[in-house]
């Protein structure tokens, strides 16, 4: 099911105005330093409108919507700066199963991943928040049955997920997609103090874990073009968030400009104060077009997914990231402390802006592509 | 480097000797997470080590404890940069603002009541921006009214780096609001502990609460704690400025290149890159050491410069405002880029270093910190305006109707 422009919009609207009056700034600021850092309440009112079903096939009670949805919630989560598992189980843990191989799985998990009863999570980054396959850090070995071993570090709301998808690699290098429940044997999560205090990372340390069957989404070995989509999806995820942010920042700063004076006058009156607003809307302007190429992508089959992730990640992560660098300058002094929400922003973004890949590989790899066609 | 270092070449022999046997080798593991009271005592200790080596206030005249040559500065800021030697945080606005200004325009009386216990560690905080007086300071509105031999202050100070460690403060106050804004303005001396002075302590973006306001409720404060004359307040407060951009960028600078670029050199040996290459040997990272590496000895140049031009011509040129406005965008793209290197790993929150200043290696706390100096002391905005119109001659800004 594809939504019409207009329905699209009263889509931003209402999850605008839930965001707005439910998860404000105060909301979010008294679960930064929450253990679960999840705010339950919210997330049970927006998995009841459907958030978490958006990119879920209509046979497994999802929305069966598109990418154009998704990304105009993850925009106005982003603009908020809300603590829900979107990134983890609307879009990593659905993608994964959506796009696997195992019908049982996908019965099994996503009509109570869609109502929000269940949450899933994808461990999909290696060490440095690398998406390439070899830099994975959960190893599959298949010496009497498969196991898992290894950790994989970075992985959103791993602390509450029912499930765990692991992108594995095994010694050929090539990528299995397995869903490993957090209760199981030789699992281990150990949550990572962040900086973004608006999101949770975890480690997750897989002991000589056992990998039955039925937990493969991809036959052995036959997950890399799963794992491609997955952390695409991921990437524009992550971007479409960091315009959210930005573009919340760019507002709350243009504000300011106006309102705050100084030598007698608004502070947006000077042109260097100006020019700083007006970089920010060219930023956030400029990342939405490159975040809604990605978003076409990942809903047109016949485009590379590659593709569109590094379009959005090579130049919507640094310039949102920039962007929320200028709105606390823009602020000064109360621009610098906890109470204004401009860290809260700033973290945000810098963190969306190292996830799934670097800046610097997003761009080399699209230098490569164009070069070599 | 300039010739006239190679005969101090005995001294800085001494200060390494003296930093090898006094810099504590392990104080950045133990100040990790400490808090402000924690951070003042531990700089209170150090504070009392600097002075028995007579390296408290070296930028001082000789009589007051200090007496050593701008190039014996230099030599200390380098070696102390050398040694990672905690900095002398806690000390700033007493050592580089309210000493300076006292021995500047202090009486005699002055001098004698307040240096002696600026050597001996007050601690002392600086109460110039207001909630409505920051790039436009002289705007300032708390109010000082004179009572006899004392001055009724009342008003609202913000971003005091300190205050509720410190024990006096130098403070600017409005004297006389019907004159032009610059030619109202008073500079007092005041103890913290007069009735009325209250601190709240405002947390900043990094966690740590390093700055309060202040709120003043009919302080009094004796007439004789006036700095200068009456209404000339402006007049002290830039000789203050022009010392707090003075000397002590030459040690940051040298902290910078040690503690920023090539600490950051040598932490990507133990990073890899998104493919698995150990991020010290992809050439990308390379560029961008190489880029942060130059600025930072064009940075270090830049200082030379000065220093050689207030020796060899007794003044400074167009680098003196370049230095500022340069370290702090330095600072800040040397962490940011670290940040970038490191990935998500650079998330990892740590327990702050205060001690460190700005370069505590946890690169995106130290960034978010660095807004410190793209802020504080003057935006880099206003640093710009002033190249514009000060150093280039460029007509300034309109002033706004009815100012
Ligand atoms: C970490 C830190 C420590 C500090 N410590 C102290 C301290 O110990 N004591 C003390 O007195 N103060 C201190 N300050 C205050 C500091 O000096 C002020 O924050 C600074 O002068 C800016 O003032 P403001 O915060 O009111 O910002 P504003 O002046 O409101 O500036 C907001 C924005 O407008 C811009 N702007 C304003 N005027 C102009 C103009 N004419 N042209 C172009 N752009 C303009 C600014 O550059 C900035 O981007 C500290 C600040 C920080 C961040």
């Amino acid at each position: 099911m594809q939504l019409s422009d207009e329905e699209r919009d009263e889509l931003r609207d209402s999850a605008r105005k839930f965001l707005d009056n439910e998860v404000g700034s105060q909301r979010v600021r008294s679960l930064l330093d929450d253990p679960e850092g999840l705010d339950r309440k919210a997330w049970a009112t927006v998995a009841g409108l459907g958030w978490a079903a958006i990119l879920i096939p209509e046979e497994y009670g999802g929305m069966g919507a598109s990418w154009a949805e998704m990304s105009v919630i993850l925009h106005e989560v982003g603009r908020r700066v809300a603590p829900l598992p979107l990134l983890s189980s609307a879009v990593l843990g659905v993608e994964a199963l959506v796009g696997g191989s195992s019908e049982a799985l996908r019965a099994a998990w996503l009509p109570d991943v869609a109502g929000g009863e269940r949450i899933l999570t994808v461990a999909a980054m290696g060490r440095t928040g690398s998406v390439v396959p070899s830099e994975l850090g959960a190893v599959l070995t298949s010496s009497g049955g498969l196991r898992l071993t290894g950790s994989a570090r970075f992985v959103p709301d791993a602390h509450i997920a029912d499930g765990i998808v692991v992108a594995a690699r095994d010694a050929s290098g090539a990528v299995t997609y397995v869903l490993v429940e957090p209760s199981a044997a030789g699992v281990t999560i150990e949550v990572e103090a962040t900086v973004d205090q608006t999101r949770r990372l975890a480690w997750v340390h897989f002991d000589d874990v056992a990998i039955g069957d039925e937990a493969l989404l991809v036959e052995p070995g036959a997950g890399d073009a799963l794992h491609d989509r997955v952390t695409a999806a991921g990437a524009v995820a992550v971007c479409a968030d960091a315009v959210g942010a930005a573009e919340q920042m760019l507002f709350t700063s243009s504000k300011y400009a106006v309102d705050r004076h100084q030598f007698g006058r608004p502070i947006g009156s000077f042109q260097a104060v100006k020019h700083h607003c007006a970089n920010m809307l060219i930023a956030v302007e400029a990342s939405r077009a490159a975040v809604a190429f990605a978003v076409d992508g990942l809903d047109d089959p016949s485009v590379s997914v590659g593709e569109a992730a590094s379009v959005a990640k090579s130049f919507a992560g640094p310039a949102c990231a920039e962007a929320c660098q200028l709105a606390v300058q823009v602020h000064g002094g109360i621009g610098f402390t906890w109470e204004h929400d401009a860290h809260l922003y700033l973290k945000r973004t810098k963190l969306d802006e190292s996830l799934f890949g670097s800046t610097g590989w997003h761009r080399r790899r699209l230098g490569r592509q164009i070069l070599v066609g | 480097m300039i010739e006239e270092l190679e005969a101090l070449e005995p001294f800085r022999d001494e200060v390494r000797r003296w930093c090898a046997e006094h810099v504590p080798p392990n104080w950045r593991t133990e100040q990790a997470g400490a808090d402000h009271h924690q951070f003042a005592a531990f700089h209170r200790w150090w504070g009392t080590r600097l002075r028995e080596a007579g390296y408290f206030a070296p930028h001082w005249p000789a009589e007051w404890g200090g007496g050593f040559s701008l190039l014996q500065q230099v030599v200390l800021g380098q070696e102390f940069a050398r040694a990672d030697a905690p900095r002398n945080g806690l000390y700033q606005v007493a050592l580089y603002n309210a000493g300076p200004s006292i021995i500047h325009a202090g009486t005699d009386e002055q001098k004698a009541r307040f240096l002696p216990g600026i050597l001996d560690g007050t601690v002392w905080c600086q109460g110039f921006s207001e909630p409505n007086a920051g790039s436009d300071l002289a705007g300032l509105q708390t109010r000082a009214v004179r009572d006899g031999d004392h001055y009724i202050v009342t008003g609202q100070k913000v971003w005091t780096s300190l205050a509720m460690e410190a024990e006096y403060c130098i403070l600017l106050v409005r004297t006389d609001p019907t004159a032009p804004k610059r030619k109202g303005i008073s500079y007092l001396l005041m103890d913290m502990k007069s009735p009325g002075v209250e601190t709240r302590p405002i947390r900043q973006a990094t966690g740590q609460a390093e700055f309060c306001e202040m709120f003043l409720d009919e302080v009094a404060i004796p007439v004789e704690n006036r700095l200068g004359a009456e209404n000339d307040g402006w007049n002290v407060t830039q000789a203050t400025l022009s010392s707090e951009r003075g000397a002590v960028l030459v040690e940051l600078a040298e902290r910078l290149l040690r503690n920023g670029t090539l600490a950051l050199a040598e932490a990507t040996k133990g990073w890899t890159n998104d493919e698995g290459q150990v991020a010290s040997q992809d050439p990308a990272v390379q560029e961008i050491l190489g880029a942060r590496y130059a600025e930072s000895m064009a940075l270090r140049q830049l200082l030379n410069t000065m220093v050689t031009n207030v020796i060899r011509r007794g003044g400074v040129g167009p680098e003196a405002s370049v230095v500022k406005l340069f370290y702090s965008e330095l600072l800040q793209r040397i962490m940011k880029d670290a940040a970038g290197i490191a990935g998500p790993s650079a998330q990892n929150a740590q327990p702050a270093l205060m001690s460190a200043g700005w370069e505590s290696g946890a690169w995106l706390y130290d960034y978010i910190n660095a807004f410190g100096w793209t802020i504080g002391g003057g935006t880099s905005e206003i640093m710009r305006n002033i190249i514009g119109e000060r150093v280039l001659g460029l007509p300034r800004d309109p002033e706004p109707k009815g100012a």
